[in-house]
């Protein structure tokens, strides 16, 4: 019993001594992906004309005279959004992180730490700076180890990226279960039935913001919680417990799977009680716990043949300009309607929190055939190489 | 028996510490305190943030709506682009503000100051329409409404903060 025990602590925190091996080829799935997220989370732009609560850099700049607002001046901004685009492909590509990540770090803080600065605090976007802040950290404390910067990253660094980002990841979840201990005097797991009540009251809220009728429900689902208050303690605790234990998932692939889909499946749960959505929390931990890319990386990984494997890369890399031509609006491939081609792609993550079953039929469905189309077209053109290669 | 048990737990700690002690470095549990004791430490600075959303939960809770002059619902969110939420918080900063408190709520407030702070959210949510190119009706109400369970019915009591 006593060995067994021993066994599970050891597997619970070997991540944490032995951290797993990122290959080339998921280092690049890694970045390409969260470089989509990013990029997302910057096209729309900021309103904001007044900075009246300042927080974070904008208590630095503003003594110095310095502020933000010009960031919602929307000719501004489209420079600002073209830089932040330029180096958010500078990243995907992977060279010279040590310079590119904290000046995609700090490209990405400023915008919404003037719509932090208005005297209401979004939690959505942290997540993603903070991940980019400590990839940046990460890179430069690399840069002066290895003495290299602007070359492709190395083993150790793709490693460090992966397991930094977990460390951010799986820490906002305990530092908001600090703060509930603390605010609660710990006595949040307790009192957690009354949660309840929030539920009608960002139910309330969502349905006064737009007066969107979908958001107009009974209380029936509070109700029955709040006359049922050990299984209401049972079920709400065990979201604490599950995002105080995350931890362990850093460094270990089963566990990021099993403790990434768990908390993906909490915030759904709150998404469907409440109303509240954490789409950008349920990205990263796609990306960085469940192992998306990593998964990706492996199905690759498999084709053993040099050739084949490079022509399919580049079959999937054509698919871009292709399914731009048939599914653009005529006109041919330019670098205009390739761009918008990809941002409609770019886009298609919104299917994550709504789902459009038109959108999924119209778009995605054609878009994933040309891509599987060119990638068989590049890996049997790969493999014709490899027998031409082997006669001569 | 007790002293030997506490010698034990004593010998294990001493060496974990000292094994994490010869590792601090590589190891990821030093990027993870650091983050940890960051964000406790700077709260709500962007990008960190201790995430104080639902910490202590009670058998009172609450939201703040916007209303026209006859106490109609406004869909604000649409009209201004700050949701409901944002103007709750907005109302409880520059509440804390005005009582150099962390946190205050709306009932110990004077009804001069929460019509001084209902006064600002109304210019604040006017020039926010005016960016968004939207109307706002001429008169505007703040209300707070609290939310109990009490007899096996949840209870909503509205009341008016501030109004035009």
């Amino acid at each position: 019993m006593i060995m067994t025990l021993r066994r599970l602590a050891s597997f619970l925190v070997s991540g944490w001594s032995r951290q797993p091996a990122v290959s080339p080829l998921e280092g690049f799935f890694l970045r390409l992906f969260f470089g989509i997220v990013i990029l997302y989370t910057v096209q729309f732009g900021v309103e904001q004309t007044r900075e009246p609560h300042p927080v974070g850099l904008l208590k630095l700049l503003q003594p110095c005279g310095l502020t933000l607002t010009w960031l919602a001046d929307p000719e501004a901004y489209e420079v600002f959004h073209r830089i932040i685009v330029g180096v958010t492909f500078l990243y995907i590509i992977g060279i010279g992180l040590p310079l590119v990540l904290p000046l995609l770090a700090v490209l990405h803080i400023l915008p919404f730490t003037l719509y932090n600065s208005q005297g209401y605090t979004h939690h959505g976007y942290q997540i993603i700076s903070l991940t980019l802040l400590i990839q940046a950290c990460t890179a430069v404390y690399s840069a002066f180890r290895e003495r290299r910067v602007f070359q492709w990253p190395s083993a150790d660094l793709r490693r460090w990226l992966l397991v930094q980002s977990q460390v951010v990841i799986t820490g906002t979840y305990l530092v908001s279960v600090v703060t509930k201990m603390d605010s609660s005097k710990g006595m949040w797991l307790l009192n957690s039935h009354h949660v309840a009540l929030d539920m009608v009251k960002t139910q309330r809220q969502n349905y006064l913001n737009d007066l969107d009728p979908k958001y107009a429900k009974t209380t029936a689902d509070a109700i029955w919680f709040l006359e049922r208050p050990g299984i209401s303690r049972i079920l709400f605790s065990s979201g604490v417990v599950l995002e105080a234990v995350c931890i362990f998932a850093i460094g270990n692939r089963l566990l990021g799977l099993l403790f990434g889909l768990s908390l993906i499946l909490m915030h759904r749960t709150i998404a469907h009680l409440m109303g509240l959505t954490f789409i950008y929390n349920e990205w990263l931990l796609m990306i960085f716990l469940v192992g998306f890319p990593f998964g990706l990386a492996w199905c690759f990984e498999r084709v053993r043949s040099l050739p084949i494997r490079r022509g399919l890369l580049m079959g999937l890399a054509m698919a871009l300009p292709v399914s731009a031509y048939f599914q653009g609006e005529g006109g041919g491939v330019t670098l205009q309607t390739l761009g918008a081609h990809l941002r409609d792609i770019m886009n298609l993550l919104g299917l994550w929190s709504q789902w459009d079953a038109a959108e999924f039929s119209g778009f995605v469905i054609p878009l994933v055939l040309t891509f599987l189309a060119c990638g068989l077209v590049g890996a049997i053109a790969g493999w014709v190489c490899q027998l031409k290669r082997r006669e001569v | 028996m007790i002293s030997s048990l506490i010698h034990k737990v004593l010998f294990c700690l001493r060496s974990v510490i000292r094994s994490f002690g010869s590792r601090w470095r590589t190891s990821p549990l030093t990027a993870l305190l650091i983050f940890c004791v960051l964000s406790l430490v700077l709260k709500e600075n962007y990008p960190f943030s201790n995430f104080p959303m639902y910490t202590n939960p009670s058998p009172e809770s609450s939201y703040f709506s916007i209303t026209d002059g006859e106490g109609n619902d406004l869909p604000i969110a649409r009209l201004t682009g700050v949701t409901c939420p944002k103007v709750g918080k907005i109302f409880k900063k520059k509440a804390a503000e005005s009582q150099k408190k962390q946190r205050v709520k709306p009932a110990v407030l004077s009804a001069e100051v929460t019509q001084a702070i209902g006064a600002e959210i109304f210019q604040y949510l006017r020039e926010s329409a005016l960016a968004l190119r939207t109307d706002l009706p001429a008169k505007l109400q703040l209300r707070h409404t609290r939310i109990a369970y009490e007899d096996g019915r949840i209870r909503e009591t509205p009341q008016i903060l501030a109004q035009e």
